[in-house]
């Protein structure tokens, strides 16, 4: 065991002595994340709550249309954009209708004269039917309405018992009695009477979809500057057959499981380090939520190093010069990528796309790594995947330990 | 320490296919002796040390190291030998220091006694001012000093060289040569392959000549050229010179032919007679005037010319740089 541990620090050792290391290794990861993340659209998952823009016109002459809004804006789900020229109604429909914008809410300029007088308000709902926003958006002003709509039915209800029971209420107890009937239907709101349990039964589709954004480029760009480094490493075990400290290791009272376990380890510690490096930097500089249970990332990343650091040791001892080792890692790399999901997600890809994506590491890695960042899964729900890659650690390192040589 | 030959060779053979780089060689080196392997590329020293090393397994025969068998017991062999193959087999971009610690816990040594012992070495190969440096700042000598120290850090029974001169300036190669000798005047076994024959010469206590595959012959210098019955040959350049003088030599034990030219005598000697200094003596004595008297003594290329019909430094010329079937370790 010491020797496997001398073994590894001496390979660390010449690696700290490499200064391009640090940028290929840190540096170009990073920068990629930042572009790649940039240009990916936001997915599912849960990067956060997912906002509907939705168009408005207040033409109402009182105050009642602005206090709609302000109700309306308070929703998670809305981004109000306010059209406020003149002949902004018309505008707004024409945008819609041609396609620029999914709805619009148009408040008439007698909305709060109809409601003050006590008469029907009606408020106009414009929506592209091409477009799903407005089925959430138009939900959400629904809902802000009902909660108008009791607040006024409950007001006027106040008065008019009063009324009834006391004569007609003076200016300063028709307040105290909006005040209150207002602040009893924000309690009944907050508590109704009747609720509706609901249970979903698997995932959601937002949750199924796959996450964008930075949740997509960090995990994916980690997994691909961990593939990339990590098998161009193998040039270096050719280097050390060519220049035959390889040869005089064999000659030393070394194990050749030590000196293979050796080779593994150094790769593995620095596809370790590069990974929860490229993870931290994620979640502090980019946002990334990595999921709830870290115990699953790292049997992930674990699974998932040790499968590269196994190939990697294997492109090594099957290649004859370095240049043919860097050039097979190259390609090997870059093919796993763009098949394995790492440029763009597996699930928008077609069938036989992801059916050959999960023949090699980097698809299940990435379908682990979705299931983590965008839908919160539990160390259980990523055993399929980390099953998986524990099984191409064990295929390559057999594979590589076979070929091992010295010469 | 254990009693007898440090290596032992018996009828060791290493095919590959149908070709024979090792065929059914035997030698042994004694402890504390320089013992050369000496032959052109491709006759089979490297796959010799090869085996001795544990890098190559043998068809058959067997090789023992300090009395252990490689192809039984890899690692207690392992243990016993230090090999310094032809490259440089360090790490560039690490210090001196660093790569003989790194290599020091490759061969066992404690780590109480290695950092003592890796300033003994440095010392010995007159680094220890460089000892932090990067090895890829160091001149080919300096790394070829480094190689065989690295060898050395375990102390180990014997110690493999080969073929570590080649390629390297005249200078360096006799700082090598003489790193070697004091080493080995401090008690080192050393098994050194060569193809050069000044090498051999200058160097072993005893030489195994081995071409294609076979050990030819082994011995000292002096048992190998008298195997083959070579001889010496003196030549004088002297005025006053007769007929009488090659009628006194020719009697004389150890002469095998002795003529008379123009001023010059040509008496042919076996290797090791006493015939000088009479002859010297009976010149003197007469008043003849002596120009000058060359002593053409029989070397290895001679030796080597006689077993197998051709010349080493031809065949060391136009030997290709690997052994057979890259048998090289």
């Amino acid at each position: 065991m010491r020797k496997i541990i001398h073994i590894t620090v001496l390979y660390l050792g010449v690696l700290r002595s490499d200064k391009s290391a640090f940028f290929w290794l840190l540096a170009m990861p990073i920068v990629f994340t930042f572009v790649t993340g940039f240009v990916y659209p936001s997915g599912g998952g849960r990067s956060g709550p997912v906002r509907y823009a939705l168009t408005v016109v207040n033409l109402d002459e009182g105050g009642r249309g602005a206090e709609l809004l302000a109700a309306v804006e308070e929703a998670d789900e809305i981004d109000l954009l306010l059209l406020e020229e003149p002949g902004a109604d018309s505008t707004a429909i024409a945008l819609v209708d041609d396609g620029d914008r999914s709805a619009a809410l148009i408040i008439p300029a007698d909305y709060s004269a109809k409601i003050g007088g006590g008469a029907q308000a009606t408020i106009k709902f414009h929506r592209n039917p091409e477009r799903m926003n407005p089925l959430v958006t138009r939900e959400a002003v629904e809902r802000v309405l009902s909660r108008l709509n009791a607040e006024a039915m409950v007001v006027a209800g106040a008065r008019e018992a009063y009324a009834e029971l006391w004569g007609e209420p003076t200016e300063e107890k028709a307040a105290e009695l909006t005040g209150r009937a207002r602040s009893f239907v924000a309690d009944a709101w907050e508590r109704p009477p009747v609720t509706v349990s609901a249970e979903t039964v698997g995932r959601t589709l937002e949750e199924r979809l796959p996450p964008g954004g930075y949740s997509h480029s960090s995990p994916a760009m980690a997994l691909m500057w961990v593939l990339l480094n990590g098998l161009m490493a193998s040039s270096f075990l050719v280097s050390e057959r060519r220049e035959k400290t390889l040869m005089r290791l064999f000659t030393a009272p070394v194990r050749r499981s030590e000196i293979i376990v050796g080779n593994l380890a150094w790769r593995f510690v620095v596809g370790l380090v590069q990974m929860w490096f490229l993870i931290g930097f994620g979640a502090l500089v980019f946002g990334v939520d990595w999921g709830d249970s870290p115990t699953a990332l790292l049997l992930v990343t674990v699974t998932y190093i040790a499968a590269v650091a196994g190939l990697s040791v294997l492109i090594g001892s099957t290649t004859r010069t370095s240049r043919q080792a860097e050039s097979l890692s190259l390609i090997l790399s870059l093919s796993m990528c763009a098949l394995g999901g790492l440029w763009w997600p597996l699930e928008i890809t077609p069938k036989a796309y992801q059916t050959v994506g999960h023949l090699i590491p980097t698809g299940w890695a990435m379908d682990a790594m979705h299931n983590l960042v965008g839908r919160g899964y539990t160390l259980a729900e990523v055993a399929p995947q980390a099953a998986a890659l524990a099984g191409f650690a064990v295929i390559f390192t057999v594979a590589a330990t076979l070929t091992f040589r010295h010469e | 320490m254990r009693e007898g030959p440090v290596i032992e060779v018996k009828n060791l053979v290493k095919r590959y296919g149908e070709l024979a780089a090792v065929d059914a060689v035997s030698f042994e080196v004694e402890r504390g002796e320089i013992f050369g392997l000496l032959g052109p590329n491709g006759a089979g020293k490297t796959t010799t040390i090869g085996v001795l090393s544990c890098l190559v397994k043998p068809t058959s025969g067997s090789a023992k190291v300090a009395g252990i068998d490689v192809t039984r017991d890899s690692l207690g062999a392992r243990s016993r030998i230090g090999v310094v193959p032809q490259e440089i087999a360090l790490y560039p971009t690490l210090s001196a220091r660093d790569n003989m610690l790194f290599w020091g816990r490759m061969y066992g040594v404690a780590e109480a006694e290695l950092a003592g012992r890796i300033d003994e070495l440095l010392e010995v190969v007159q680094l220890a001012g460089r000892a932090r440096d990067r090895i890829d700042t160091f001149s080919g000598g300096m790394k070829r000093r480094v190689n065989i120290a690295v060898g050395l850090l375990h102390r180990p029974e014997v110690l493999f060289l080969d073929e570590p001169t080649v390629g390297i300036d005249p200078q360096t190669r006799r700082s090598i040569l003489e790193l070697v000798k004091d080493l080995n005047d401090q008690g080192l076994t050393v098994l050194y392959t060569t193809h050069y024959l000044e090498e051999a010469e200058f160097l072993c206590d005893r030489i195994g000549i081995m071409d294609e595959g076979r050990m030819l012959a082994v011995g000292t210098k002096s048992e190998l050229t008298a195997l083959v019955g070579a001889e010496s040959v003196i030549t004088v350049r002297a005025d006053g010179m007769d007929a009488s003088l090659v009628n006194w030599l020719e009697p004389l034990e150890g002469v095998s032919d002795a003529a008379l030219g123009d001023g010059d005598l040509t008496v042919s000697v076996t290797t090791g007679s006493n015939v000088l200094p009479p002859l010297v003596e009976r010149l003197t004595s007469s008043g003849t005037s002596i120009h000058s008297i060359d002593v053409d003594v029989p070397n290895l290329e001679g030796v080597f010319l006689h077993l197998t019909g051709k010349s080493l430094r031809d065949e060391a010329d136009e030997a290709p740089a690997e052994d057979p079937a890259g048998a090289k370790p």
